[in-house]
């Protein structure tokens, strides 16, 4: 482990729990399982109905999880965010007055969008069905930060950031900065997409999708596996956390935030916004490249992605001087929910000392310099660790995480 | 003498696109001068699976089909050409000066019309319906790539999705990454288009006039009131730092003196009720702007004809100013109901503390409450202090103090 | 079906799934570029008009993007791909 130690500031922000809904099931136990034994979740959806369509892989929350959810609140979107929320929640231990101030900032793409299908189906062809209306209520990804709310009674400061597959990252950045300037003490950060309907379709419809598991830096990947879930950590300022004796997870060091401005879906073949977003993530941090000792790739499979990311990376890092993973190689790409997933990935192999590996790397692309750990996990007590998002638009989030070992 | 603190930004420019016209701060100060209303049957789409006939459109004139514009969705093109005007009236003519700054976009439903589109290939056709162009649409920040493309802006980008606050949300929020040192600037676009599928599924949930009966219109704070009338529009307003506006000799607008959001306790899809009311967040933002509430002289509010939200919204200015002020107007009137309008009440207040000019509430008969003044009458065309404050469905409320640039 | 009886739907097709002016598309000739270097059509505008290739000539491409990438060059080669495809050339 690193020799870096500091103090904490009393602004520092730290993560002090959290909450997930994966293909793996219910809960951070089930999630770090599946992830630190390499375990693919990937296989054919059955959601909705898929003929006619080039692939129909992914990665599905698996029926009985979706049932022990319950069906009081309408959208399959909804019922994860709440879970994971929940989950968070109780491990952090908030005294409900210390909610009522917190802030919230839930990212996600497609909201309530699969019930929203349902409804339009039938109006589509004249047969509108009143009982399905209700689904409009939830249409909005703006309905899951309200869930939230609700349910937990916050009234701080939120939003619902959508940045595309960058959405939850953002999040996670956002409420880092309110915290630090002192607009809040505690915040909920994290993101949710259920599989939809639209995205299958849409995905397929621009030749996105592996037929197979998705292959991330595999010299003959093919594509991307859409998947769904949630995550949510509890964000709060180490004076905050320090005072109420709760247990500190890790620091969330530092975030960067840019724009390609290049192309609708595309990214530069510079990867320049990447670049700027991890430089910036470094700089905020207050750490160097070769003080991190993984990253937790935005790797979704593409060849467009895969091979910008890795000459980002190679940029930032040089050659071979990180090591690097895939998480969406094992759980799909969750949309939205990717960001806070991903992080949330990235603090339990921090915790563990154990870095998840990229399964389906029979055959590494030479033009990706980098070990990607493949199919195995590997032992790796790290101090430091990043997480990427590059999403559709040209929208770069990079996260810096630190272990608690690295404070005084 | 205490001395104020300084402003949380300063805004340089303001452009939109709506129902009465398109342009920087002329084009908003004429048709706010004019007070005419664009609210009328609408002709652009037909209106017979819907139950209501009113709305407000921008003229298909307003946005030409352009080589550049050959994918953008038509919202996309409203929030390119809102952002491109208020870059113009912030006198920044270089390309590579937007390359720093940030893009805040608010939306209530966003490119909601590019979805139904493509759902509708599918429908019709099976997957030989689709289409390419659309399916990047069907994610809310793609109208905030568009326009990062077109005017180069590099810096954080973000989208949020928020019913009814969502161009105050925008404008804050763009405070908020100022704060945070993510840029020295930002354009913030609080954008919503009216289109088929939308005016007709908020008539099947009764969300517009005529709810429970009376005349169809746009009547906010009136005893008439039984639901908004649906527009659209997108405005942009540029923020900058103060730093950043000074070393660039930009001319200053106004200036923004606080700016805060949260929650009040709501169900969902709701209107806080009376008993849920309290004025926390109102508190704050004065306090944070060094502003007393009597020295508010103008407040617009979100004024949509929503019973409930206009007699919640009232009973929040009423527990905290006392009868003498402020005067309370907004722009629903002018050019209708959409979730992204607080943006125009921005910009609009903007040229309220600048010169005095704001709306004329003068369709209001006999409003709900006579313990509160109303833009009834012009002001003195000298400049204000103005509160710029919304609430949503779900019991979002944001709250904005802006003043003079001094 | 040859080469003259496919680049005028391919014409009519760029008009309307990719929204270009009649002018552009009609005064294209065989050769004339239609990617970055000629007539600026980029990887979205390729898939959407292979979208509407797909349906028009009832062909389905599901190799990887950069096999059929390269015939987006001009017409002349887009016609080609499209004939190969339906088994009307060697």
């Amino acid at each position: 482990m690193s020799p870096l130690r500091s103090r904490y500031a009393a602004r520092d922000v730290v993560v002090t729990a959290m909450g997930v809904i994966s293909p793996y099931g219910q809960g951070c136990d089930a999630y770090w399982e599946g992830l630190s034994t390499g375990r693919c979740a990937l296989g054919p959806l059955t959601l909705f109905p898929t003929d006619g369509f080039p692939s129909n892989v992914g990665g599905q929350v698996d029926a009985d999880t979706v049932r022990s959810l319950g069906s009081a609140v309408r959208s399959r979107a909804n019922r994860f965010v709440i879970a994971a929320a929940e989950e968070a929640i109780h491990h952090a231990g908030l005294a409900p007055e210390t909610l009522r101030d917190a802030a919230i900032s839930i990212g996600g793409a497609g909201g309530g969008m699969l019930e929203a299908e349902a409804w339009y189906a039938p109006y589509y062809h004249g047969r509108e069905n009143p009982r399905l209306r209700g689904a409009l209520r939830t249409m909005l990804p703006a309905s899951q930060t309200e869930a939230l709310a609700v349910r937990f009674r916050i009234e701080g400061p939120r939003e619902t950031p959508i940045l595309a597959c960058s959405s939850s990252a953002a999040a996670i950045a956002t409420i880092t900065d309110w915290i630090a300037s002192g607009r809040v003490d505690v915040g909920l950060a994290g993101g949710v997409d259920s599989l939809t309907r639209i995205c299958f379709m849409g995905f397929n419809a621009l030749k996105l999708l592996d037929k197979r598991p998705c292959r991330p830096f595999s010299q003959d990947r093919q594509g991307m596996s859409i998947s769904e879930g949630a995550a949510v950590l509890v964000l709060e300022s180490h004076a905050h956390a320090a005072a109420r004796g709760a247990r500190i997870r890790a620091c969330v060091a530092g975030s960067g935030i840019a724009s390609d401005a290049f192309h609708p879906i595309a990214p530069p073949a510079n990867a320049e916004g990447a670049v700027r977003a991890m430089q910036e993530a470094l700089t905020r941090a207050d750490l160097t490249p070769r003080e991190m000792g993984y990253v937790n790739a935005h790797g979704t499979g593409t060849i467009q992605n895969d091979r910008s990311e890795a000459v980002a990376l190679e940029q930032v890092f040089g050659a071979g001087n990180v090591l690097v993973s895939s998480t969406k190689s094992l759980i799909g790409h969750t949309m939205g929910a990717a960001g806070a997933m991903e992080a949330v990935a990235t603090l339990l192999a921090l915790e563990a000392g154990v870095l998840p590996p990229t399964a389906n790397l029979d055959v590494p692309d030479p033009e990706v310099p980098f070990d990607c750990i493949a199919h195995t996990p590997r032992s790796n007590a790290v101090a430091c660790a990043m997480s990427n998002s590059f999403g559709f638009g040209g929208q770069n989030v990079s996260l810096i995480f630190r272990h608690p070992c690295t404070f005084e | 003498m205490t001395t104020s603190p300084p402003p949380a930004a300063v805004i340089t420019g303001i452009g939109h696109i709506g129902p009465l016209g398109s342009g920087g701060r002329d084009v908003i100060t004429a048709f706010v001068h004019a007070n005419t209303t664009a609210i009328g049957p609408l002709a652009e789409f037909p209106t017979h699976r819907s139950t209501r006939r009113l709305g407000a459109l921008i003229p298909a004139s307003a946005l030409e089909p352009t080589e550049e514009a050959r994918r953008w969705s038509r919202i996309g093109h409203m929030a390119v050409t809102a952002c491109r005007h208020a870059v113009a009236d912030a006198g920044i003519t270089e390309s590579n000066t937007l390359h720093r700054f940030g893009l805040v976009i608010g939306s209530e439903y966003g490119d909601l019309q590019s979805t139904e589109a493509f759902d509708a290939g599918f429908l019709r056709r099976g997957p030989r319906g689709l289409s390419a162009f659309l399916f990047p649409n069907t994610v809310m920040n793609a109208t905030a790539g568009t326009v990062s493309i077109a005017l180069e802006i590099k810096g954080p980008m973000l989208t949020l999705n928020q019913p009814g606050v969502a161009g105050e949300l925008a404008v804050a929020r763009a405070i908020a990454l100022l704060e945070a040192g993510r840029a020295p600037a930002v354009v913030a676009c609080g954008v919503d288009a009216l289109f088929p599928i939308l005016y007709e599924a908020l008539g099947l949930l009764n969300v517009p006039s005529p709810r429970g009966g009376g005349e169809e219109a746009c009547t906010p704070f009136d005893q008439r009131h039984n639901g908004p009338v649906m527009g659209e529009g997108a405005t942009a307003v540029i923020l900058e730092t103060p730093e950043h506006a000074q070393a660039r000799s930009a001319a200053i607008l106004a200036h923004v003196r606080s700016a805060h959001w949260g929650g009040l306790p709501a169900r969902p899809y709701r209107y806080p009720s009376l008993a849920q009311l309290h004025h926390r967040l109102l508190d704050r933002t004065l306090n944070a702007a060094a502003v007393p509430a009597d020295a508010i002289d103008v407040a617009y509010l979100s004024g949509s004809g929503d019973p409930d939200q206009d007699t919640i919204e009232l009973a929040l200015m009423a527990g905290i100013f006392g009868t003498d002020r402020p005067y309370i107007t907004s722009v629903t009137h002018l050019v209708g109901e959409h979730g992204s309008l607080g943006a125009l009440r921005v910009a609009a207040a903007a040229m309220t503390a600048s010169s005095g000019v704001m709306p004329i509430l003068d369709y209001l008969r006999t409003p709900i409450r006579h313990d509160l003044r109303f833009a009834t009458q012009p002001l003195p065309a000298t400049p204000a202090t103005v509160l710029v404050h919304g609430v949503a469905r779900g019991g979002v409320q944001a709250a904005l103090v802006v003043g003079p640039a001094t | 079906m040859t080469q003259e009886d496919v680049i005028p739907r391919l014409k009519k097709l760029m008009t309307e799934r990719l929204r270009l002016a009649p002018e552009r598309t009609d005064s294209l000739e065989p050769d004339s570029l239609l990617l970055k270097d000629g007539l600026g059509l980029d990887s979205l505008d390729c898939i959407e008009l292979l979208l509407g290739i797909e349906d028009e000539f009832e062909l389905e491409f599901n190799e990887e993007q950069e096999s059929w990438m390269e015939s987006f060059t001009s017409l002349a080669t887009l016609s080609q791909l499209v004939l190969y495809t339906k088994g009307e050339l060697e």
